[in-house]
């Protein structure tokens, strides 16, 4: 079953430069993509237009069956997305505060809220941080924060954008191993990156990107020897298999 | 890891973090009042009951001071005008500048009185979270019908949430210009302008990023606000501050 599908999708900037160029894509529950390419190419804008942050100019979104411009709020609950810059992404004044902020605009019962903000906080790891001030986290911590916020709105679809940038290897590797096990219980990831080698080996499937249009669409293995040529990094054994440089 | 302002919510345990917000809200207004006609001496012991309390809250009193050294040196310029312009038998005068008692006091009593409402102030947002003084204005507002409380109250709550992000902005921006020898240009204007600009800049891009990741996670007006819980505690408190309140106004 797809719980994404686009058709024909087209964005324009303010400023007439084209972000997306009619874009065609299914994602199936469950699975776990990858849409890579370099600065510029549209992954953002893609992204945005999954949970209604951008409507469509022309074509159409649609999540588990709901149009995109029709039904933003429900489908917000249904997509959640991390953004790239965590820090834009904190709203509340403690840790639990923020991640209740999700679940207070669905209007739910402070019990509720309180049911679902716990959950999530132990599933990121981050449950002994109730009270903390979240600025004061790592930048490893802020991003799992990020997340907690998301999956307290119980979402289907889990987006991320730049989900590795500014992290450090420890703080990398706690947000990918979260990644993985939400993938496990069965949401469906989509990650955009232009840091192919950290996510390749775990994805179903990779988009690569450019100009606003999506050039190739396959699974890893049949991708990688592609990337170099659009501006992703190629994956290193990939690079030491076949001899050649950087 | 950053350093985050103290003008921002604190966590903690402490019972000012558990009064009722809408008691905090009146301590503020009713102090402020009373602070108009009450004399030197009492203002002087209401600063230093103050101070108390930001000790209480674990708050650094230098770290207070850092962060209050503009506000400081507007303090001083207050003084120094009311020092100059004060009239009364001078004490000292130097040619023309002649400075009297009536001026000290004038001035010591303006400054105090400011400094009373930004620390009542600094009290306030220290102990309560930004929601809770979003609900507060919103209850305030309840009664007058052509506010749209709800709207002023967010814009409030995320001027509340905003400071402690827009201090930081500050910091970042004149640590990279220190690093780039700033400090050589002495003309002020220009280094006020080369400090606002970017600034102004990084605020309104924040802010934006900011309504999306709100708008991302079902942001509406009408939600799920924080309970108020008045105890009896918060009624024993009330009744003080407007009993005490009342005494200063009268005597």
């Amino acid at each position: 079953m797809n719980v994404i599908e686009i058709k024909d999708l087209t964005h324009r900037f303010s400023s007439g430069e084209v972000g997306l160029d009619r874009i065609d894509l299914r994602v199936q529950a469950g699975e776990f993509v990858v849409v890579c390419g370099p600065n510029g190419s549209g992954k953002t804008t893609l992204l945005r237009h999954l949970n209604g942050l951008l409507m469509p100019e022309s074509g159409s979104v649609h999540i588990s069956g709901l149009d995109v411009s029709e039904n933003a709020a429900k489908v917000r609950q249904l997509v959640g997305m991390v953004f790239q810059d965590a820090d834009s992404q904190i709203i509340g004044e403690t840790v639990f505060d923020d991640v209740a902020f999700g679940p207070e605009n669905l209007l739910l019962s402070r019990d509720e809220i309180h049911g679902r903000v716990t959950q999530a906080l132990s599933a990121v790891g981050l449950g002994h941080l109730t009270d903390q001030r979240p600025y004061l986290l790592s930048a490893g911590e802020k991003r799992r924060l990020a997340i907690a916020g998301v999956l307290a709105m119980i979402p289907r679809v889990i987006v991320f954008d730049e989900p590795f940038s500014n992290l450090d290897y420890p703080g990398m590797q706690q947000v990918l191993s979260q990644i993985l096990s939400l993938h496990k219980t069965g949401h469906t990831i989509l990650v955009a990156t232009h840091d192919l080698p950290k996510v390749y080996a775990y994805a179903d499937r990779i988009l690569l990107m450019r100009d606003g249009r999506i050039v190739r669409d396959g699974e890893p293995e049949q991708l990688l020897s592609e990337v170099g040529a659009f501006g992703v990094e190629k994956p290193c054994a990939c690079r030491m298999a076949s001899g050649a440089g950087p | 890891m950053t350093d985050v302002t103290v003008f921002s919510f604190q966590s903690g345990n402490t019972w000012l973090h558990g009064l009722d917000v809408r008691v905090k809200l009146a301590a503020l207004v009713l102090l402020t009042l009373s602070s108009i006609h009450i004399p030197p001496l009492k203002l002087t012991a209401m600063i230093a009951a103050l101070l108390c309390l930001i000790k209480y809250l674990d708050l650094s009193f230098i770290t207070v001071l850092k962060e209050l050294r503009f506000f400081i040196v507007l303090l001083l310029i207050i003084f120094a005008t009311r020092l100059l312009s004060a009239s009364g038998v001078p004490v000292y005068s130097f040619g023309p500048i002649a400075i009297s008692l009536d001026g000290i006091l004038q001035g010591g009593v303006v400054c105090l009185r400011m400094l009373l409402v930004v620390l009542l102030g600094l009290i306030l947002v220290a102990s309560t979270r930004y929601s809770e003084i979003k609900r507060a204005v919103e209850w305030t507002l309840a009664p007058f019908p052509f506010i749209p409380k709800r709207r002023v109250a967010t814009m409030i709550g995320l001027l509340l949430r905003f400071i402690p992000v827009i201090f930081n902005e500050a910091r970042e921006i004149k640590d990279a210009q220190r690093s780039r020898a700033i400090e050589v240009r002495k003309n002020p204007v220009f280094r006020i302008v080369k400090l606002t600009v970017p600034l102004v800049r990084r605020t309104f891009l924040r802010a934006e990023k900011l309504a999306l990741a709100m708008e991302a996670r079902c942001y509406r007006e009408v939600r799920t606000d924080p309970q108020f819980n008045f105890s009896k505690k918060d009624g024993l408190i009330l009744a003080m501050l407007i009993v005490l309140s009342a005494a200063g106004l009268v005597f």
